[in-house]
């Protein structure tokens, strides 16, 4: 909530450029491997601000892919929820791109359309992703067990404890809500 | 093969010996109990008949009682085969009949057995429990609650709590007795009567809470049983440490819901959703998680040193 009104300020937007920053420690001693994907989630709002917005939109995924070969997808999941897909082996241009997006959603007044960005990660042969929530600013992990609905949540909090210092973990696990079926597989 | 209805307690002989004492502390503090109501002339034996009637009704109808209270329903095996199958095998080698299979819809993750004897229970699940363990944790789950019915533990703890709910229920009936004999100074020997009466008042009170502690205590010592019984049932006691550090704790902070589902609820109820719910009241009962954790793992090592 910017307080003097209008601007875009610096906001809880921002901290989801600190998975960037802290990629070079995952993969490095951490050995937690992008899988060179990531998406971000939205609800998709109506009128014609709306349509500008997604106008915009992809507008600037179709110059990011001329400018960093940064391939993008857009998809309708089935709660409704529209997903824009990047696919970079730069990890920088994936967290740059999903920011990017993100900040044209903030400057026209949608940011409480935004849900969730989602960067997956593998882990030992696990697949772990790093849900951001823009309404909370922060990230945490949810690692789900392949073909089940069900999540590895030692496997979570172990790792929530690994990134801790280096990415802003959200604090109160009642807010690691599950994101199951992110349709990585479109782009 | 067949087993001994009261194996899990021949293995841990320490375990049976003190569950034993807090019987016997039990039936002394309830004859005690008796003899001091007569002594002061309270009539116990019409507050026995009721409660003896309640036990009656919970008696015969703890199973539906319970599936009420849980929002359970009792499934198939068509509907819930994985969840039947379990049971099966796990009924089969601890040659019981096989209990009713209940599921609730919550995500509260729990586990519960019930019915008056081995042909009339029912073991439950709740939806959430199922979602969080795997399948071994899961039968880990199942054995201790099966263990419970071979164990009769719903008949002991009610048996125990009999004489606790006689004293609950005079306590409540001689604070009213005293109310209204206090204001009654007409009648002959007022005096002594109210006297009689506080100390039946008060020694009601000591009695309840004294019986609560054992009985709490006794809960304790046929968890460990059961724990301990479906440690040998399915010879993998680590599994159902792991359930158990799964179900309790930090860990079950974690919700099962999606992030899409919850923030479409949320728009009509705000807050409700996203409150985690507190399991702190249902494991009062319950010996202490670590405490359950490390005893299966002491058990892990002494099953795998006999292989």
């Amino acid at each position: 909530m910017p307080l003097f009104g209008g601007g875009k300020g610096k906001s809880a937007d921002d901290a989801i450029l600190a998975i960037a920053v802290a990629e070079p420690t995952l993969s490095g001693s951490l050995q937690m491997f992008s899988t060179g994907k990531a998406g971000l989630t939205y609800k998709p709002g109506d009128g014609a601000a709306f349509d500008d917005l997604e106008q915009e939109l992809r507008g600037l995924l179709h110059s990011g892919e001329q400018n960093t070969g940064t391939r993008f997808a857009v998809e309708t999941d089935e709660y409704g929820y529209r997903w824009v897909l990047l696919a970079d082996e730069q990890f920088e241009d994936l967290a740059m791109g999903l920011y990017v997006v993100s900040q044209s959603f903030a400057e026209r007044g949608g940011r409480d359309l935004l849900l969730a960005a989602v960067f997956p990660f593998t882990f030992e042969g696990h697949e772990v992703h790093w849900i951001f929530t823009h309404k909370r600013g922060t990230f945490y992990p949810f690692a789900p067990v392949p073909e089940t609905q069900r999540r590895d949540n030692e496997l979570e909090m172990e790792l929530a404890r690994k990134v801790a210092e280096h990415l802003p973990v959200e604090k109160r696990l009642e807010q690691w809500f599950a994101l199951w079926g992110a349709p990585f597989d479109a782009v | 093969m067949s087993m001994n209805p009261r194996w899990t307690y021949r293995r841990d002989g320490g375990l049976r010996v003190r569950m034993y004492f807090t019987m016997f502390m039990l039936a002394a503090l309830y004859l005690f109990f008796i003899t001091v109501m007569f002594g002061l002339g309270v009539p116990i034996e019409f507050v026995i008949v009721i409660a003896a009637v309640m036990l009656g009704i919970q008696w015969f109808a703890s199973d539906k009682l319970v599936l009420r209270s849980m929002n359970a329903q009792l499934v198939t095996p068509e509907e819930q085969p994985k969840l039947h199958a379990m049971v099966d095998r796990l009924v089969e080698r601890a040659d019981m009949p096989k209990p009713k299979v209940a599921v609730s819809n919550t995500h509260v993750p729990n586990a519960f057995a019930t019915g008056r004897n081995r042909e009339n229970s029912l073991v439950c699940v709740t939806t959430g429990i199922m979602q969080r363990l795997d399948d071994d944790e899961l039968e880990g789950v199942l054995a201790h609650e099966l263990t419970h019915i071979l164990n009769a533990d719903v008949r002991v703890m009610m048996l125990a709590s009999f004489f606790a709910t006689v004293a609950a229920m005079l306590m409540n009936m001689l604070m009213w007795m005293s109310l209204f004999g206090g204001m009654g100074r007409h009648r002959a020997g007022g005096g002594n009567f109210a006297a009689a009466l506080m100390l039946a008042y008060l020694v009601s009170i000591l009695v309840y809470f004294v019986a609560t502690l054992l009985i709490l205590a006794l809960s304790r010592y046929r968890e460990y049983a059961a724990d301990h019984g479906a440690a040998y049932l399915t010879g993998r006691p680590s599994k159902l440490a792991s359930a158990l550090q799964k179900i309790s704790g930090v860990i079950a902070r974690i919700p099962t819901d999606d992030l899409r589902k919850v923030e479409t609820a949320n728009a009509f109820f705000i807050v409700s959703a996203l409150k985690g719910e507190s399991l702190a009241g249902l494991f009062a009962s319950h010996p202490p998680m670590d405490k359950r954790v490390e005893r299966l793992n002491q058990l892990a090592l002494e099953l795998e040193g006999r292989r």
